[in-house]
């Protein structure tokens, strides 16, 4: 009953209050999915098909495939904006061998000005260890290991340590990329270009 | 639907900003990011819209937004990288024409030189379509409240003249803001700088202070002053004057030292092409970011990439040097000059009235020293030049410390050679985003909450009515003009009407000369002046009126009186006024020309 009340309620204020719908449609997109293969109390019982287990497995598999398909596009974007700003796939693709260090170091210029403008504001990257490198550090028992990796005698079980800094590391904050909009083809990470 | 919020949005000559103060309680104005194309197929919210609009190709099929997937035009990012690839398919600077008195702004004039598949639109629409952008995308930022229904602060240029603000405010009723005020750019960082401060700034500013605004955009110049009073032991802001519209700014600066890089490479044999310049415009940009910043740095490489994948061996590679710099944008845009100094005009050739009336001389602190003289009376004061004691910077060319330390420099100097202390500088304005959060702060002082700056228009308005003596054969007869507006009418301040009686005739229509003047503060309506320097009073397309005919005959001379109020959104209304009326009320708006055929 109450229920039944509050979703009247919600009917009209999602009509007429646009702040409200705003707020209520930013919920729900963060709502966790609903268990759709779950039957519900009243829906009748499944005649014959997938088992529940069954569901779940291919539910789970859809989602990881998804999620790779994510991963590659997102991925893509990022190499698409390195060639767009920073020519970077030009530069890895080339054959650097021939040619000396000043066409090198021209073309690094291009690359790293363009890159780093790529890069600018959408990913904050800040050293994991605030030292010097070189600098001698003490790492206690519970240090982050996937942070910090220990190289030489790295004893067996977990210890406070110490040790030289060799590289301060990165940690990357909050990645934001360029969304795509209908008909973006991940593919094209630089367009064929010609003049008319 | 009442507003939710108060949004202040920058409709600038190169970016379009906005941001937004709710009005709760305590609330202050964050910036709003805008969702564009960044590529064909991307989007991205940015803090900054560019103002160029490009019109896709149908063999490229749409350019889809979140929001529409078969949009065929852009905005933004992906429209300004267009601009060089595909000129003739891209409008860019559409606000310098908006206030382009030789052309008709309402005319379908953009793109220049449009791909002959284009269906060109004018300024007004260009404008509108920067301004619905911004609507479109605020809806996806804020859901379900539309940009439409808050009250919205739009800024102009201080120097934009009355006919450029209505064709703003026309541009902004077509994208559905009703709830609208204007409000000058120059105020607006001020706003912003004391909303930055919070009530701190009251320990910055003095009682007499007189504040010039600086602001170098990209493609324009803007000068301010206003003034800082005390009334009731409170502390009163008043705008005491306006500059010209100068058509210069970062833009200019970039493309200069852009050739200067070019140079080098035509010299050493190289070839580059539109593309290319393009670039090299753009890292110039960077190499100077980096030299004005450090003194110290000699030189800064730029490497221009090749146009095909082959980028090792084919980027070409340069540098600017810490002395060109120097020369080119120091030197060359704020050079050391004489208070006396004025902007050298040369004589133009016939067709240049096509293009945009780029100031002619590019040095700002010339442009400085003769707004500085042109308003030596503005605070009160009598003496050569108007002698400011504090200075604000905006636009995103100031951000640099050396050129607002050159500005200081010369502007000390001429100070100390009329007896006057150095001006301080006003530190902590945000030059990119100052003027649309300040328009945002401004909706809140206008409830009440903080300190407005008061001021009116800032320049007095005349008509121009032939004097009757007997015709001499080419020999124009002289002009009165007669003030119809007074300088620093406000919002809401009693409609003046002209005492004079003007006869026009019905079903036809009647036009009057129209002149304007940003430094005669004292001359009442009515008042009639039969000569003036021309430094004072500037001519501007004259306006018109047609009398429909309603109960009249046509061709019937009718007597009326004009009359002048401003608008609630911040415009000029100029009425005719019958003076015998067939109906209660009765009066025509007078229309301000933006057709461009002014005569000479």
């Amino acid at each position: 009953m109450t229920r039944l009340w509050f979703a009247w309620a919600c009917f009209f204020r999602v009509l007429l209050d646009g702040a409200f719908a705003g707020r209520a449609w930013a919920v729900r997109d963060r709502l966790p999915e609903l268990p759709s293969a779950q039957p519900s109390p009243t829906s009748p019982p499944l005649a014959e098909g997938p088992t529940d287990e069954e569901l779940e497995e291919a539910r789970e598999a859809a989602q990881a495939e998804g999620r790779t398909e994510g991963r590659a596009q997102g991925a893509l974007t990022l190499l698409s904006l390195l060639q767009s700003e920073g020519r970077f796939v030009d530069f890895i693709k080339q054959d650097i061998t021939a040619f000396d260090d000043q066409d090198v170091g021209t073309a690094a210029r291009v690359v790293h000005d363009g890159c780093r403008r790529a890069l600018k504001d959408r990913v904050e990257l800040s050293p994991i260890l605030d030292q010097k490198e070189g600098a001698a550090v003490t790492l206690d028992k519970d240090a982050d290991r996937q942070a910090i990796k220990l190289t030489g005698d790295v004893p067996g079980k977990a210890a406070a340590v110490k040790g030289t800094l060799k590289h301060h590391g990165w940690r990357a904050k909050g990645l934001k990329l360029p969304e795509p909009t209908k008909g973006h083809a991940h593919d094209i990470v630089f367009p064929a270009e010609v003049e008319l | 639907m009442s507003p939710r919020a108060v949004i202040g949005i920058d409709l600038g000559t190169t970016h379009c900003a906005m941001s937004r103060a709710s009005l709760d309680e305590g609330a202050v104005a964050v910036a709003v990011d805008v969702m564009q194309l960044v590529g064909p197929s991307t989007v991205e919210a940015k803090r900054l819209l560019p103002s160029f609009l490009y019109f896709g190709a149908e063999a490229e099929g749409p350019l889809p937004l979140p929001w529409d997937d078969e949009r065929t035009i852009a905005v933004g990012e992906l429209a300004r990288a267009r601009a060089v690839e595909a000129p003739a398919r891209v409008i860019s600077s559409a606000k310098s024409w908006l206030c382009h008195p030789g052309v008709d702004r309402r005319g379908s004039l953009l793109p220049q030189g449009a791909a002959a598949d284009i269906e060109a639109i004018s300024p007004v629409e260009a404008s509108y379509r920067y301004l619905d952008h911004l609507a479109e995308s605020y809806a996806q930022a804020y859901p379900g409240e539309a940009l439409g229904d808050q009250e919205i602060i739009l800024t102009v240029p201080a120097s934009f003249d009355a006919a450029a603000r209505d064709l703003t405010v026309e541009a902004a009723q077509a994208a559905g803001f009703e709830n609208l005020t204007l409000l000058e750019e120059p105020q607006a960082a001020l706003y912003a700088w004391i909303a930055g401060h919070g009530s701190s700034f009251r320990q910055q500013l003095r009682v007499g202070d007189v504040i010039i605004v600086v602001d170098v955009g990209g493609g324009t110049t803007d000068f301010s002053a206003i003034a800082v009073s005390e009334s009731d032991g409170a502390f009163e802001l008043t705008r005491i004057a306006v500059g010209d519209h100068i058509l210069l700014g970062g833009d200019n600066m970039d493309l200069a030292l852009a050739h200067v890089a070019k140079q080098k490479l035509t010299a050493a044999g190289k070839e580059i092409d539109r593309v290319q310049l393009a670039a090299l415009t753009y890292a110039a940009r960077s190499a100077k970011e980096r030299l004005l910043s450090d003194p110290d740095l000699a030189s800064s490489p730029i490497a221009l990439a090749a146009r095909g994948s082959q980028l090792i061996g084919g980027s070409l590679r340069t540098d600017i040097a810490q002395e060109e710099v120097s020369r080119t944008l120091i030197d060359g845009f704020f050079p050391v000059v004489q208070r006396t100094a004025r902007p050298i005009s040369r004589a133009r050739a016939g067709l240049t009235q096509l293009g945009l009336p780029y100031a002619q001389d590019a040095a700002v602190t010339r442009h400085l020293a003769a707004f500085l003289a042109k308003q030596a009376s503005a605070a009160g004061g009598s003496g050569e030049m108007l002698r400011p004691t504090a200075v604000l910077f905006n636009g995103g060319v100031m951000k640099s410390t050396r050129l607002r330390a050159r500005v200081m420099e010369v502007l000390s100097s001429w100070l100390a050679e009329v007896g006057a202390p150095p001006p301080r500088v006003l530190e902590g304005g945000d030059l990119d985003m100052g003027v649309a959060m300040g328009a945002a702060t401004y909706g809140l002082v206008r409830r009440g909450r903080g300190l407005r700056i008061r001021g009116g228009t800032a320049r007095s308005y005349y008509v121009g009515i032939e004097s009757a003596v007997p015709a001499v054969p080419g020999i124009e007869p002289p002009i009165v003009a007669m003030c119809v507006a007074p300088f620093g009418m406000e919002e809401g301040s009693p409609v003046t009407v002209f005492p004079e009686e003007l006869g026009v005739v019905v079903g036809e229509p009647v036009r009057f000369r129209f002149f304007s003047s940003s430094v005669r503060r004292d001359d009442p309506t009515g008042a009639q002046l039969e000569s003036w320097k021309d430094t004072e009073i500037e001519e501007l397309p004259p306006i018109e009126v047609t009398l429909p005919a309603e109960g009249r005959r046509d061709g019937d001379v009718v007597p009326i009186k004009l009359a002048a109020s401003v608008t609630e959104v911040g415009t000029l209304l100029l009425e005719a006024v019958p003076s015998e009326p067939v109906k209660a009320d009765e009066r025509w708006k007078i229309e301000l020309s933006v057709r461009g055929d002014r005569e000479g």
